[in-house]
């Protein structure tokens, strides 16, 4: 399965009258965005902002970042499920406004999370401070149902990152990346030498607010299974979580996932990239054996020697975690855990709900108890006042001049357990 | 629902969702050392205690299912006290006498009881055991 990324470099955004691309600059046909959206009944208001590198805005609260991309050719559509049908995605080539961004804004509950500040220290700590964002938020109609306005604001994000990559789509790249992996037949006895490694790719499946779909499929539903990186790159996996949000999954972060893209550049090199297992992160006990056992079952088949695994949220998750390094370790892998800590705001607590010895290789996204201390900005998107109740803010957090104290758990992406993050550390 | 499993819970929303349920007037400590203590007489963990993307200051309801075990007296299940005690850990914060003492607003509370049902029901649904 071969897929082309064209990639056009966004430089500029610009609300308008029609949406167009020039000169890197893109312009939103704001009519056209509220009309759109509002053929959807359950938002009783929409309103559409821009914030861009460097302004002082803050957006808050953030339920999910969405990169516009669209197909140019093969088949199927971006965000398969949810835009146009489930036919499989992968192949052929998509169009990416690399640089872009839509991030949608709601209150579904009355708590709430996630803050992208566009300047100042907690800029460093979100990737989509980087990014030109188009801010839609969302207004429901009265009584609307949670689980409701949860799809609500989820589908629109994919609609309008749809809309802004169709309506550009004539538009010449300006780079054109290649992925390419070859069938099992192949790749099992390609790069003789090499150690075969695969990535198993754990996604949140708790319930309301906690969800991931795989091809519109809640991911609670499923049994591990095999999925081509290029799928991810297409839209297949989207989030519908939206609770602590520096270890959320975005789906931006899905699209662009770096674990997927790391073991894409080994390939060949130092490793033998054999393939993606996706598995879930389910509540109950008896899932959680089932989905670590058939994944590592899935890992042995391949015979792999080596997985990484990521996690996505912490406390549940953790045991999801450390039951599939067990497992994949007593069948001869070896593994490289990716996950965030909770070691307290001094980090000398436990990080992790769960630990094993056999977990001897775990790279960190962070410490999301961290304090930061989050300037006034002078414009704020969304609801600003929820943030003294969302994960990682408390009472009091938001002070009289517009300033916030807050655990780095309140930025979004601030801890990627994907490792899709601004800041990171490296030992030689 | 079967009597051979029961919902621990200091949320009352859910109580009225599962035919045998314990209700317990306190935190989610106390929840889990309820739960432990069943543990210790054999009942086996059904659900993960540490549900839901929430540390312990920002979510005040759990809600924990048990197995009753087939026979007593029944070994204890090491798995499930280790979840549970791993979830006390995770807890072992100044100890609040109630729920009402966590200091949220009452549409905050109410939507937190909201969604840790919803969590819950995930699991109810899958066993055949919520009642709508």
């Amino acid at each position: 399965m071969r897929l082309e990324l064209h990639k056009i470099s966004i430089t500029g955004l610009e609300l308008g009258s029609v949406t167009a691309l020039k000169g890197g600059v893109l312009t939103v046909d704001e009519k056209a965005v509220l009309e759109m959206l509002r053929t959807d009944s359950r938002f009783a208001e929409v309103a559409v902002d821009v914030a861009r590198p460097g302004e002082r805005t803050r957006i808050t609260p953030v339920k999910d970042v969405v990169q516009p991309r669209c197909k140019l050719e093969g088949p199927g559509e971006v965000f398969p499920g949810f835009i146009g049908d489930v036919e499989t995605v992968g192949s052929g080539k998509t169009l990416v406004l690399d640089g872009a961004a839509v991030v949608t804004c709601g209150q579904i509950v009355g708590f709430q999370e996630g803050i992208v500040d566009m300047s100042g220290p907690g800029a460093a700590y979100t990737p989509f401070s980087g990014t030109f964002n188009l801010v839609l938020v969302f207004t429901p109609v009265e009584g609307l149902e949670k689980h409701d306005y949860e799809s609500a604001c989820r589908t629109a994000g994919f609609r309008v990152a749809h809309y802004l990559a169709s309506a550009v789509k004539t538009a010449r790249a300006d780079v054109v990346e290649s992925y390419e992996l070859p069938p099992f037949n192949v790749a099992m006895t390609a790069h003789a030498g090499l150690p075969k490694v695969a990535y198993l790719y754990m996604l949140q499946s708790q319930g309301l607010l906690h969800d991931t779909y795989v091809y519109g499929v809640d991911a609670k539903r499923i049994i591990p299974t095999l999925i081509h990186p290029n799928e991810v790159m297409d839209g297949a996996i989207v989030s519908g979580n939206c609770v602590s949000a520096c270890d959320k999954n975005s789906t931006f972060s899905h699209q662009n996932n770096p674990v997927i893209r790391a073991l894409y550049a080994r390939h060949g090199r130092d490793i033998n990239f054999v393939g993606c297992i996706i598995t879930n992160e389910n509540v109950t006990l008896a899932d959680k054996k089932r989905s670590s056992s058939y994944a590592v079952k899935l890992a042995s088949m391949l015979g792999v020697e080596g997985l990484i695994i990521s996690e996505e949220g912490f406390g549940n998750p953790d045991t999801d975690l450390i039951m599939n390094c067990r497992k994949a370790e007593n069948s001869g892998m070896k593994t490289v855990l990716i996950t965030d800590e909770y070691a307290g705001r001094d980090g000398a607590s436990q990080s992790l709900a769960d630990a094993c010895k056999e977990a001897d290789a775990v790279v960190t996204g962070g410490n999301a108890n961290e304090m930061i201390l989050l300037p006034p900005m002078e414009k704020v998107i969304g609801f600003p006042t929820f943030v003294n109740v969302i994960a990682g803010g408390y009472e009091g957090a938001l002070r009289e001049d517009g300033s916030l104290l807050v655990e780095l758990q309140a930025i979004t992406g601030a801890t990627s357990e994907l490792g899709f993050s601004r800041i990171s550390t490296c030992t030689k | 629902m079967s009597v051979n499993v029961l919902l621990v819970t200091n949320n009352a929303r859910i109580v009225g969702h599962v035919s045998t349920s314990r209700f317990i007037e306190g935190t989610a400590q106390d929840v889990f050392v309820a739960a432990r203590d069943l543990v210790h007489q054999g009942w086996r963990l059904l659900t993960h205690p540490l549900y839901g993307n929430f540390r312990p200051l920002q979510q005040p309801f759990r809600s924990v299912l048990l197995q009753k075990p087939s026979l007593f007296p029944a070994p204890v299940d090491m798995d499930s006290l280790k979840l549970l005690e791993e979830a006390l850990a995770f807890h072992a914060l100044p100890k609040k006498t109630s729920v009402a003492d966590a200091g949220f607003a009452s549409n905050t509370l109410e939507d937190l009881a909201f969604l840790d049902m919803e969590l819950m029901k995930e699991s109810l649904l899958r066993d055949r055991l919520w009642i709508p």
